[in-house]
């Protein structure tokens, strides 16, 4: 089915995906996730994804993000076709233009809260990556937390450096899923609040993924997952 | 603020340095097996340079000389010691022979190694004696009689004390010291009694030297500073082309000793390397482990862009990190083995130690280390490259069960031929090094088989009825479970124990029990022609003797075989030992009772024609002699060629008076010759006959039979002990295995207590299926490795020995129970923490 965005004209569609599937092989038989989505979404925009658990959410964004490979399909992002990449030139994709914010946080425990947030800087091989990630953190605002190790911070406080993180190379495109499934409602309204700010201020595009549907019209466009395929949201006649 | 940390590093290094800041705690295991193997091989090979060191610098005072002429029962002829004076600097003579000695104290005289020595010796070293007497002092006539000084041994076995007399043949000397030090005692593996050293000149007194004494006659020449020992060696060859004698010299002196550190240290070194190897089992493990502890933090580099590339040098470096530490750990630890091992070896070696570190011997060492490492650690390290990004997503994923990528595994199979061929050309021996790995691959590959279809069984036995025994058996055979690593490691070990233990078992067994029922209880050497009668008749008169049997001697070498001379047929048959060395041949009217005649006949009892022989049939079957061939010898300087007449087998193993060549009657009586005797005696009365023949004889030199097997049977199990000791080393690193398999199953065991706690089990129902969970584990182990074992000590006891094989259950037993009690308690160890865990901080956590 077709994005009726789509037909909105977008000017530059940063991400694009044409008859996408996945079928995965478990020990139980094969479990089809996705089933042909066709999807655009322009540069700059900022977009929800709701839908049930196991709907295939988490799977369409991994496929986003060159993290899972479609068994059918194209998937184009920032004009790279990721089906003709291998393992280690999509991991410099996401290098250069990718970040992810995860519902569990994912950061390294062994490192402090400045060192998770350079990692992606220092991948890119930026000299100045330290001085960029103090300045995410502080924008986060962790100024006081540098040197302080995941264990050693709360939760939202994690999920700060970990939306610092996946902002701090200032990617084209950045992915979060569920990041505020693990937190309480006010801390969760804070870092949709850091995420939006940030979103705005480099003009990157944000994909998102919440159950919350409060965060989802935040959003300029709200899809909906359905057993596989996007279905349109009942709200995004009041969205449009 | 805190300043940003920067540096100049490479990327991969500098995460891989946060990464460690995690905690070494899942490496212990793998740093204490490079720590063990490393510390081993770099231990023999720093001993092994010492002592080689060692006997480098003492080679003059080991041999005695520069060059040393050795003949057996004659000595040189005045011209040739004319030469020796005349082509040297300065000349030492020195006669050896076994004899028996009595000190006025001692009911009863000793066996000792006599040796005579002449004013000059020693031309290098010094004897060293307690009192510190000057030797030539100590060894000077006065007070009415000639010095002597002896071993401690000679002291302690017959309560003699320094000053007191001793009586050796028909001379007497006075003990004036007890030797702590003789430069050029040679190690053989072991000499009949202590040393007795007399001065040359009393010798003839003692009327020991006659034609036909088992004499040794050795001359050693100091040559001119610089003189070139291997010119002067074929210029003394040159002059006398014929001589029998044996020369050494000091560039290869001690050539036994020599070859013995070789053999021994190649042999200790591939036991290192087998630590190393079974211990590689850990090193797996334990990469393995913590690749798999790391894996979230492995998905979370690469979806913020890290390659496969990367995450590999990120994990490298910090195994390559941990090896080094083990490694330097293991390498200080054996280069200080010189001298930490004066006192574990004593007197094993005839040289002092000196400490020096040998970059050598360390360099080999750390490189076995480091190659071990890479061939195990880079399977699991390529595996880190593979892991999934999206496994932060979701939990289907399958794990990567693909071999690794072509260039991690031309570098595993790199290390590892790199390894073997180390460990082949390092070794003295390559042929021995090469069985040896081809059998060590054999049992690892084996038992690591064996252990994979015991874990299949237990998976399709039904489901036990007993929930603890339910639990206990999926403990072992849910995927990733170590049982089949544990059992491998361990188990290989245990099977070298239980072979060594059978081994040893069987070997005992052999010298002591299955000895013939009539053994003689003495063996008497050097009876005169001229004795005889009297020896035959104070047997008859002696109460206590059952039986007794006396036949005439020579010494004679063997000249030629059918025509080809000894040389040329040396060079055939590999050197031969019937060839080498001077043969002790009797001759007999009639066939001797316990020989076999299995090719020809036995001569008539009045024979009187052409010489005859009749030869050991294996010695001949290994030579390629038939009937009717002739064979040559050369006896007191006479050639005598005789046909062989008859093949016999003989019985070895009987204890009987035993020869290789027999001569038919009419070639040897009228040589000089002197007797060797056997008696069988009631074994209360061995003490009187012993006496009896001492005090009437005083120049015949008694063996006790008793007494020689204690010395063997001493010998095996010094073996025996050495050898254990090191399958101790191969279950130390199984050990090591099974504990870090513990350690890291710990995370697994606690969740597993938790929920039983929280679904109503008691502490004692876990601590119950744990305990079953190992002691099956143990059980398995224990089974597999006696079966091992048992095929193993069987083999070579059948095969290699020509024994026939018992089992001997103690031996294996205590091994097994030993294994069992090791598995079990260290299994426990790791639970014990566990037990007192309140679920709720783990449920939180989980």
């Amino acid at each position: 089915m077709a994005d009726p965005a789509a037909s909105l004209g977008a000017p530059l569609a940063l991400v694009r995906l044409q008859g996408v599937e996945l079928t995965l092989e478990s020990s139980a038989g094969a479990v089809n996730i996705l089933r042909g989505v066709d999807l655009d979404i322009a540069a700059g925009d900022t977009v929800a994804v709701t839908g049930a658990s196991g709907s295939g959410k988490s799977t369409l964004m991994a496929v986003i993000a060159g993290l899972e490979r479609p068994s059918k399909g194209r998937i184009e992002v920032a004009g790279h076709d990721l089906g003709t990449m291998d393992e280690d030139a999509l991991a410099l994709f996401r290098r250069r233009h990718v970040g992810i914010v995860f519902q569990s946080f994912h950061l390294i425990p062994t490192m402090t809260a400045l060192e998770n947030v350079a990692v992606p800087l220092e991948l890119a091989g930026r000299g100045d990556a330290f001085a960029r990630a103090e300045a995410a953190l502080r924008a986060a605002g962790l100024g006081h937390r540098f040197t302080h190790y995941p264990a050693q911070l709360s939760g939202g406080e994690q999920q700060r450096v970990a939306v610092a993180r996946a902002f701090a190379n200032e990617p084209a495109l950045v992915l979060a899923d569920e990041p505020t499934g693990n937190l309480d409602s006010t801390t969760g309204a804070a870092i949709v609040d850091l995420m939006f700010t940030t979103q705005a201020r480099i003009g990157c595009t944000l994909v998102l993924i919440t159950h919350d549907t409060g965060v989802a019209r935040r959003c300029r466009r709200h899809l909906r997952m359905e057993d596989g395929r996007l279905a349109i949201p009942p709200a995004l006649a009041a969205n449009a | 603020m805190t300043p940003a940390p920067r540096s100049v590093a490479p990327l991969s290094l500098r995460l891989a340095l946060r990464e460690l800041r995690g905690g070494l705690k899942s490496f212990r295991v793998f740093v204490a097996v490079l720590v063990l193997g490393v510390s081993i091989i770099a231990a023999v090979g720093s001993l092994s340079a010492s002592l080689v060191d060692g006997l480098r610098a003492n080679a003059r005072a080991l041999l005695g000389g520069d060059v040393e002429v050795d003949i057996n029962n004659v000595p040189a002829s005045p011209e040739q010691i004319a030469y020796f004076h005349a082509q040297a600097i300065e000349v030492s003579a020195v006669r050896g022979l076994r004899a028996m000695a009595r000190p006025a104290s001692a009911t009863l005289p000793a066996l000792v190694e006599l040796k005579a020595v002449d004013a000059a010796y020693p031309l290098y070293g010094t004897v060293k004696l307690d009192p510190p007497l000057d030797l030539q002092e100590a060894l000077a006539a006065k007070d009415g009689g000639g010095g002597a000084v002896a071993e401690r041994e000679l002291f302690e076995r017959t309560g003699a004390r320094v000053g007191d007399r001793i009586t050796v043949g028909e001379a007497s000397f006075t003990l004036r010291a007890v030797i702590l030090e003789e430069p050029d005692r040679t190690a053989g593996p072991f000499s009949l009694g202590p040393r007795l050293m007399i001065a040359d000149r009393d010798l003839a007194a003692t009327g020991l030297v006659v034609l036909g004494s088992l004499l040794s006659y050795e001359y050693r020449m100091r040559l001119a500073a610089g003189a070139d020992v291997q010119a002067w060696q074929t210029a003394l060859r040159a002059a006398f082309p014929d001589a029998p004698w044996r020369l050494r010299n000091y560039t290869a002196a001690q050539p036994q000793v020599q070859r013995f550190v070789d053999r021994f240290g190649a042999f200790l070194i591939l036991v290192g390397l087998t630590v190393l190897v079974l211990g590689g089992v850990g090193v797996a493990n334990a990469v393995q482990n913590y690749i798999h502890s790391r894996t979230e933090t492995i998905a979370t580099l690469k979806c913020l862009g890290a390659d496969g590339g990367l995450i590999f040098r990120v994990y490298f470096w910090q195994v390559g990190a941990l090896a080094a530490i083990g490694i330097a750990i293991g390498l200080a630890v054996g280069a200080m083995a010189p001298l930490l091992a004066p006192p574990l070896i004593g007197d094993a070696v005839p040289v002092p130690l000196e400490f020096a570190i040998h970059p050598g011997a360390l360099a080999v060492s750390a490189l076995y280390g480091a190659l071990t490492t890479a061939l195990f650690a880079l399977w699991p390290l390529s595996r880190a490259r593979e892991i999934p990004a999206a496994g932060l997503f979701r939990a289907i994923v399958a794990p990567t069960r693909r071999l690794p990528r072509t260039p991690d595994l031309a570098l595993m199979v790199g290390a590892g031929a790199i390894l073997i061929v180390m460990a082949i050309f390092g070794a003295g021996n390559p042929m021995f090094a090469a069985w040896f790995i081809a059998g060590a691959l054999g049992v690892l590959l084996g038992f690591r088989l064996a252990a994979l279809a015991v874990v299949r069984v237990l998976r399709a036995l039904p489901r036990p009825r007993n929930t603890m025994t339910r639990l206990a058996v999926a403990a072992l055979t849910r995927p990733g479970a170590p049982t089949a690593n544990v059992m491998l490691s361990l188990g290989a070990g245990l099977s070298v124990l239980v072979a060594v233990a059978l081994l040893d078992a069987n070997i005992t067994r052999e010298v002591r029990n299955e000895v013939p029922d009539k053994v003689p209880a003495f063996f008497f050497l050097d009876i005169q022609a001229d004795q005889a009668e009297a020896f035959d008749a104070l047997l008859r008169a002696t109460p206590g003797v059952e039986s007794s049997e006396r036949v005439p001697t020579l010494r004679g070498r063997v000249a030629s075989v059918g025509g080809v001379s000894n040389e040329e047929m040396r060079q055939r048959t590999g050197g031969h030992w019937w060839l080498r060395q001077e043969l002790t041949l009797t001759y007999a009217a009639a066939q001797p009772d316990d020989a076999v005649v299995i090719g020809g006949q036995w001569w008539p009892a009045d024979y009187a024609g052409a010489p005859l022989i009749s030869l050991d049939a294996e010695v001949a079957r290994e030579l390629g002699i038939k009937m009717g061939d002739s064979v040559a010898f050369t006896i007191l300087g006479r050639e005598i060629a005789a046909s062989v007449a008859n093949l016999r087998r003989v019985d070895w193993e009987g204890m009987g008076l035993n020869f290789t060549v027999i001569f038919a009657p009419g070639t040897l009586e009228r040589a000089p010759q002197t007797h060797v005797a056997s008696a069988v005696v009631a074994p209360a009365q061995e003490t009187p006959v012993f006496a009896a023949v001492s005090a009437a004889l005083p120049s015949v030199t008694i063996i006790r039979v008793k007494d020689l097997i204690e010395r063997v049977t001493g010998l095996i199990t010094q073996i025996g002990t050495a050898v254990r000791g090191v399958s101790l080393l191969t279950i130390a690193a199984g050990v090591l295995v099974l504990a870090g398999a513990v350690a890291a199953g710990r995370r697994q065991r606690l969740y597993d207590s938790v929920i039983l706690k929280v679904l109503g089990a008691t502490r004692a129902d876990v601590l119950r299926a744990t305990l079953l969970e190992y002691a099956i584990l143990g059980a398995l182990t224990v089974v597999l490795a006696a079966a091992a074992g048992t095929l193993a000590a069987w083999s070579t006891v059948t095969f290699l020995m020509e024994m026939e094989f018992a089992f001997a259950f103690v031996p294996v037993a205590q091994a097994g129970a030993g294994g069992l009690v090791l598995v079990v308690l260290l299994g426990l160890a790791g639970t014990w923490t566990v037990l007192s865990q309140r679920p709720a901080p783990v449920l939180r956590t989980a």
